[in-house]
């Protein structure tokens, strides 16, 4: 029963620092992904749970004893690659089996445990066929078998996803999870894509520059993120810049920046005059002809519109300039570029972070 | 189409086989002038096939392609005037110019270069979100970087036509979604562009194009504007690609004038007529976003009860699969609300919207080989 400790792991090449005091527990059961942008780390984390990365500092500990040093294969565990690292000289039988022969399993055992591994992910029909004559899904299968077929408890996943067509990638996600889950592994799954990771996971820790920035289920880094980074990560969001000018019983008022209008955010933590980035996801906000509330409506034109089908995406504009993106369901859209509307959002959906004061605050989303 | 707009790039009859299975099977299309197409299909579909012909990277087995009314078949990829961005292409930017040199490189060569072509690449740098690294040499570049660089060179080649294979494939999710907008606007910018751009991810193609072309087996089965494709999906086909549809099997049961009656399998739908007979047989595609669930029954219209499978949460909205009483299986995608939310086995009443609803004469074979995945 996997239970995964990394404590203060740190990880430098030259003078970039791939993992930054990393600290991170996985749960017996968990499927947990590992998610940020190209660089920031989650691939040398799972390298170096797997052994194929030596740590600068820190420590790994899989159920309480110290792996730090133990050389992969010693390690029990099942990976599986982006580019699926299947042989291309051995059948599909050959590939999934490797592993076990390589341990020195008895042909019997060998027979069992792979049948059923190949039959679990359906790939036992071209057990004869070589990789060339296999299709992107068909090789992750091949690629999932031969890992599950390990016995490992703990499953690492490095981008297994991302070669296949959106399509499949969707079904294959779905699969992939009721797998884990069927089995009662543990899984450690990397992904730069923020659908995958939402679909699939437990548990998401958002990652940036070799540091984690929050750990929590989907729903919550949605809902909560604890900074502007994680929000502009996992969701479309807008992202104004205003002062706080009047403070009340859990509630503030926020000017938007050239004496822009004014905005209520569900807050009183922030002092008067304190200087703020607020954030709207875009999918958040109404469109109207006619005032509904007293707070929180605005001005704005339109001023382009893409078509994503069954949503519409706005870019409107504000009176102090600032720009927004408004995503409507299609069908229920009656604006079109030019008309000057009113919009409208709930005080509970608008977020508020301190300003960046280092830094312009489009750079802390990157 | 709008008619009176010169056409830049006319294919004609163009097929292609490998070995014996066809790839591509008379393949007829006009481009005109400053227009964005993007050419979208599933894996395998002939796509790519199809714009490495335009480029000159392979032949035709027959057919003929014309690019500003002279014929090109016999003339080399690089004499056909043509910038390209290729997948799997090595980017093959310069090592030893920097990112700004890489982008002007090509007018440059061309002695085209002027204020005016700087003051493009600067605002090109601003666009590719790059404006920072214009003096970087490419060895300091992330591989999401030099592709963008590779889009940039590639649209300020000079040349009037660009082909674009999966421009923004090999990048972060993030990154994809916000150069979709750059795309356009840098392309808009340039005003003089013709782009083909090759795509499998269908909210890239809604977004970027002016038309879409729609293919699927090596054949054309739609050309229109997004809006046409999506709304107005000639096929059954078309219409599973570009949308997540939920496909029913039935049978016009009634006609009450100017409604008809679709019986599936049990459960009776209403919708506006079309031209179907009773006794016809149907396919009815409803998209999963034009569907929302209640608890309770409030009309015995165009509603439906099944019980919930299962629910997947993913950027504020929640993906309901919920099984019918025919033990067909639906799919509703409907805005996530912590006020209204269900559970496994939650009892639930479906409500349907019947100007949304599609109806196709049934194929008369199997469904399911016709529903692309």
């Amino acid at each position: 029963m996997p239970h995964i400790v990394i404590k203060d792991l740190s990880k430098a090449y030259g003078k970039v620092k791939a993992l930054d005091n990393v600290n991170l527990e996985v749960f017996d059961k968990e499927y947990l992904t590992l998610l940020g942008p190209s660089g920031c780390g989650k691939t040398t984390i799972l390298r170096s749970i797997a052994g194929l990365e030596q740590p600068d500092r820190g420590e790994i500990l899989f159920d309480g004893k110290n792996i730090t040093d133990l050389p992969p294969e010693e390690r029990d565990i099942g990976m599986v690659f982006q580019h699926f690292m299947v042989f291309p000289f051995l059948n599909v039988w050959d590939n999934v089996t490797y592993p076990l022969r390589i341990k020195g399993k008895s042909e019997v055992e060998i027979e069992e445990i792979a049948v059923k591994a190949m039959e679990l992910v359906g790939i036992l029909p071209r057990i004869n066929e070589f990789p060339e004559d296999l299709s992107a899904p068909e090789l992750q299968k091949v690629g999932l078998a031969r890992a599950f077929s390990t016995g490992s408890k703990l499953l690492l996943l490095d981008e297994p996803l991302s070669t296949l067509d959106s399509k499949f990638r969707m079904e294959f996600q779905h699969e992939l999870r009721k797998l884990v889950k069927g089995l009662g592994l543990t899984a450690i799954h990397v992904t730069h894509d923020q659908r995958v990771a939402m679909n699939i996971a437990d548990r998401i820790a958002l990652m940036r520059k070799g540091r984690i920035l929050q750990i929590a289920t989907p729903m919550q880094l949605y809902y909560a993120p604890n900074s502007i980074f994680t929000c502009n990560f996992l969701s479309n969001s807008n992202f104004l810049e205003g002062i706080v000018e009047k403070k009340e019983e859990k509630r503030s008022t926020v000017r938007l920046r050239g004496f822009g209008p004014k905005i209520v955010i569900p807050t009183d933590k922030w002092e008067r005059r304190k200087r703020l980035v607020l954030t709207i996801r875009r999918n958040e906000i109404s469109f109207s002809y006619a005032k509904s509330s007293e707070i929180n409506i605005l001005n704005a034109e339109i001023i382009d519109e893409h078509f994503l089908g069954a949503r519409t995406i706005f870019q409107l504009r504000l009176e102090n300039g600032d720009r927004m993106e408004a995503e409507i369901l299609t069908k229920d859209i009656p604006m079109h570029l030019g008309h000057v509307i009113t919009i409208s959002f709930n005080i509970k959906d608008i977020m508020s972070f301190e300003y960046p004061e280092d830094l312009d605050y489009e750079l802390a989303l990157e | 189409m709008d008619s009176n707009k010169k056409i830049l790039v006319e294919l004609r009859n163009i097929s292609k086989k490998f070995e014996t299975a066809p790839l591509l099977q008379n393949i007829s299309l006009e481009i005109p002038h400053n227009s964005y197409f993007c050419i979208c299909g599933p894996t395998g579909s002939g796509k790519s096939t199809l714009l490495r012909i335009i480029a000159g990277l392979e032949k035709p087995d027959q057919g003929e392609i014309y690019i500003g009314g002279k014929l090109m078949n016999n003339i080399l990829p690089e004499d056909r005037g043509i910038g390209m961005l290729f997948e799997h292409m090595t980017y093959a930017l310069f090592p030893h110019l920097s990112i700004y040199e890489n982008l002007i490189y090509g007018q440059r060569v061309r002695g085209v270069a002027s204020e005016e072509s700087e003051k493009t690449a600067d605002e090109m740098l601003r666009l590719l979100m790059l404006a920072d690294r214009a003096k970087d040499f490419p060895r300091v570049m992330s591989g999401g970087m030099k592709q963008r660089v590779a889009l940039g060179r590639a649209l300020m080649t000079g040349a009037e036509l660009i082909l674009l294979d999966e421009p923004l494939g090999a990048l972060d999710a993030k990154i994809r979604l916000n150069l979709r907008k750059e795309l356009v606007s840098m392309v808009k910018a340039l005003g003089y562009l013709t782009v083909i751009h090759v795509t499998q991810d269908i909210e890239e193609a809604l977004m970027v194009s002016d038309y879409i072309v729609a293919i699927f087996s090596g054949k054309i089965l739609q050309i229109g504007t997004p809006e046409e494709i999506y709304n107005h999906p000639n096929s059954i086909e078309v219409c599973s690609f570009f949308s997540t549809s939920n496909f029913f099997e039935g049978s016009i049961s009634g006609i009450e004038e100017p409604n008809a009656l679709i019986d599936l399998h049990g459960i009776t739908i209403q919708i506006k007529n079309r031209a179907f007979s009773k006794g016809d047989q149907v396919v009815v595609a409803i998209r999963a976003t034009d569907l929302s669930i209640q608890k309770e029954k409030t009309s015995d219209l165009n509603q439906l009860q099944g019980k919930v499978l299962r629910y997947q949460f993913n950027q504020g909205v929640m993906r309901y699969e919920i099984e019918l009483e025919n033990k067909n299986v639906i799919v509703v995608n409907q805005r996530y609300d912590e006020n209204i939310s269900f559970k496994e086995n939650e009892k639930v009443t479906i409500t349907l919207y019947p100007t949304n609803i599609i109806v196709f004469p049934h194929p008369g074979e199997s469904l399911e080989e016709k529903i692309i995945k």
